[in-house]
């Protein structure tokens, strides 16, 4: 029989053995990083969720002793917020570009000029130049696609009316006047907050960034705060949009549209076109509009007019504690390597040198996704962001439903977007 | 000799006379030692958030962190905002629209399927649905229904011939649709809580009723209603305290709008802690949500005891 003392001696040198094994263990462990997506692992009908992880073992592979874990938040709000309350996860962050400001002032991105420098990542190989997407003259975040507004219409609708997509306002107007009637929207302008993070996102990124700028003007200052666009090129703007529901038919219940109302509308058919987001073509052929639905490039004042463009950059965490790790991370992901394999997830991925010509860009997603890589190079350009883009569109859509719904000015309006933002940068600097 | 041999015991009305002090309870004989834990994790999870809003409200804050106590400045901007004005007169019309709709349809079901015998069950069941889901499916539910283009009501307004609306897309109607809509799916709530209440209700002061030959009415305002009004009192507490912190609906159904004619206190602290991170004016919102539902809960302690003589 084993005595007390010897049962008791055993197993304290059992459980000092398996803690020098766990402490041991974990200094050879691996290195993990968490990188937070918009993109679900777990959803297999997303091809660019196929392509996302495609990427990350071809970086786990090249990496060896660095593991990425997936953080997925599809509205990006929740990891966003810890960002900005300076937590240290997760390392990498997958962001909307024209968010960008408002988490380089919280101090929560760290620069990556340095990074740009010391992987040798040519300025010129993308489709927009990094110079263009620095802020204050640094670089936040590495871009990893780029979606540019474009005309998405039914053209069984277009077709029976005698129609062909618009390439100025005033020709949008005519479809909208030919094609409003009996329950369906010709071209749906939409001021309302479906889908969005707050306030008329939907609007606001794809038709009134461009309408207010046209590549030449100012949008914000550097530092986001300041509302730089002139009253005169608000009020044509605000007017083109009070004309649309005044004079060019476009139904009153359109005006609290957002993403997710265009987005059902054009699948369904009840909407004819939309100036919309390029990104939600594939998804909206595939819920139900299939060879009906056809895109052309987005109307502006003047034919060929300059589009504002948005995308996703990837960014490091300034809080991270695996910095290096991540940069790695960030500068794979920004690779001509990663970027071909998400060009074949179905992004309009932003490095320029991907586009070379290969099988790919013989099917009709890769045509599509060539055509608008020119049409990004061509008419695309960077507007300088608000500070805070939620109090911005929140601002922006009370004050044009406001010009619609209670017949205010495009003066008036202009007037109460420019005195709330700028309330709301007084209250919150 | 001792001299207490033979000494009669001392009586107990003499013990205090001795000058030995009463030895203390052992620390897990006290009351207060089992109820320590459940205090201190509900001092952590109320009292410890509440002073740190109260602390929030009276600071500048930048993004998520405190950047200096500026006293009642925030409070100062938020009172003389337009949106407080318009925020204050929402939550009211939202608390007492739906107050005054869920109350008397829930009492009205309870007592009308009181009186259904065995049928009752099936009835109540099937009537407490709406309660069951969640503010999420609700509004979504209610996002069709009253969908301007294609919605069912909307048709239905045109197949009556009844002029077209915005609905939730009106700003003057939105308000009074969220009313609706929240009443739907929160007079189940009253219904259960007055069918119980019906069922104390004693049976010998109807049939003194009959006897006096009254109808159902006088029988609902002289027996029934009597003994209901402590229930209702509280139950309409509750659902005001719940109305009041309601944020899912509104934004599913209308995100505030249209022009912030459905942005409650309770939305603007979701709006100014979520959306467009301005803590400090949300911390305000916050506070005054508090006091509001500090003064429902005296103004139902204070009626009560009248009514309970």
């Amino acid at each position: 029989m084993i005595s007390f003392d010897i049962r008791r001696r055993s197993l304290l040198a059992a459980a000092t053995l398996a803690a020098f094994a766990g402490m041991v263990g974990a200094a050879f462990a691996d290195t993990e990083i968490v990188y937070a997506s918009n993109l679900d692992p777990a959803n297999n009908k997303d091809p660019r969720v196929a392509a996302q992880q495609k990427i990350l073992q071809a970086f786990e592979k090249a990496n060896p002793g660095v593991k990425v874990k997936v953080l997925v938040d599809p509205t990006q709000a929740s990891y966003l917020r810890a960002l900005k309350s300076k937590s240290a996860s997760p390392d990498v962050v997958k962001v909307i570009g024209f968010g960008v400001p408002e988490y380089a002032a919280t101090g929560s991105l760290e620069p990556l000029d340095d990074l740009v420098a010391s992987e040798k990542i040519d300025e010129n190989d993308w489709l927009i130049p990094l110079s263009k997407a620095k802020i204050d003259g640094h670089l936040y975040g590495l871009p990893l696609d780029y979606r540019i507004p474009i005309f998405i219409y039914r053209k069984s609708l277009l077709e029976a009316a005698g129609l062909q997509p618009p390439k100025t306002w005033d020709e949008a107007c005519k479809i909208s006047q030919t094609l409003s009637k009996e329950g369906k929207i010709g071209y749906a302008v939409g001021v309302g907050a479906g889908g969005g993070l707050g306030g008329a996102q939907a609007f606001g990124e794809l038709m009134f960034s461009s309408m207010v700028t046209e590549g030449a003007a100012e949008y914000f200052d550097a530092s986001g705060t300041q509302f730089l666009v002139s009253e005169e090129k608000f009020v044509r703007a605000a007017q083109t949009i009070k004309d649309f529901y005044t004079k060019c038919n476009v139904p009153t219940a359109a005006l609290q549209f957002g993403y997710n109302e265009i987005h059902d509308g054009l699948r369904a058919g009840t909407v004819a076109s939309a100036t919309f987001g390029l990104y939600r073509f594939g998804a909206i052929v595939t819920a139900g509009a299939g060879d009906d639905l056809a895109w052309a490039p987005g109307p502006a004042y003047e034919p060929n007019g300059k589009q504002a463009v948005y995308g996703y950059v990837v960014a490091l965490n300034k809080n991270s504690a695996h910095k290096d790790e991540a940069k790695k991370l960030i500068a794979f992901l920004g690779s001509p390597e990663a970027q071909a394999i998400a060009l074949e997830g179905g992004e309009v991925v932003a490095r320029a040198s991907v586009y070379k010509g290969g099988p790919y860009f013989e099917t009709d997603a890769g045509k599509r996704q060539a055509a608008w890589s020119e049409l990004i190079k061509e008419r695309g350009f960077l507007p300088s962001y608000p500070l805070s883009l939620t109090a911005y569109n929140l601002a922006l859509g009370e004050a044009l439903q406001r010009m619609v719904l209670r017949d205010a000015t495009p003066k008036e309006a202009y007037e109460e977007v420019k005195s709330r933002y700028q309330r709301a940068m007084d209250q919150a600097q | 000799m001792n001299s207490l041999v033979g000494s009669p015991p001392l009586s107990d009305t003499t013990e205090h006379l001795t000058s030995e002090p009463k030895p203390r309870k052992p620390l897990q004989d006290q009351p207060l030692f089992w109820f320590a834990p459940a205090l201190v994790l509900l001092l952590v999870v109320t009292l410890y958030p509440l002073a740190y809003v109260l602390w929030m409200s009276l600071q500048k804050t930048r993004y998520y962190e405190l950047a200096g106590f500026v006293g009642f400045e925030n409070y100062a901007y938020v009172f003389s905002s337009r949106e407080f004005i318009d925020s204050s007169i929402a939550s009211l019309i939202f608390v007492a629209g739906s107050l005054s709709l869920a109350v008397p349809i829930g009492v009205f079901a309870a007592v009308v399927f009181n009186s259904l015998g065995r049928y009752a069950s099936f009835f109540r069941v099937v009537t407490l649905l709406p309660w069951t889901l969640s503010m999420g499916v609700v509004a979504s539910l209610w996002l069709w229904l009253l969908n301007p283009s294609y919605g069912p009501i909307s048709y239905a307004m045109s197949q009556l011939g009844l002029p077209q609306s915005l609905l939730l897309g009106d700003p003057d109607l939105a308000i009074w649709l969220l009313v609706i809509t929240t009443a739907w799916w929160s007079f189940p709530y009253v219904m259960v809580m007055t069918t119980a209440a019906l069922q104390s209700v004693p049976k010998e002061l109807y049939e003194a009723v009959d006897m006096d030959g009254g109808n159902s009415v006088v029988k609902f305002r002289f027996v029934t209603l009597p003994h209901l009004l402590p229930t209702l009192g509280s139950t309409a507490l509750n659902l005001a305290i719940l109305y009041l912190t309601i944020v899912t609906l509104i934004l599913v159904l209308t995100g505030g709008g249209p022009l912030g004619a459905t942005a409650t206190w309770s939305y603007q602290v979701f709006n100014g802690t979520v959306q467009t991170v301005n803590i400090a004016p949300a911390a305000v919102y916050s506070v005054v949500v508090l006091v509001a539902n500090l003064m429902l809960g005296y103004i139902y302690v204070r009626s009560t005891g009248r009514a309970t003589g």
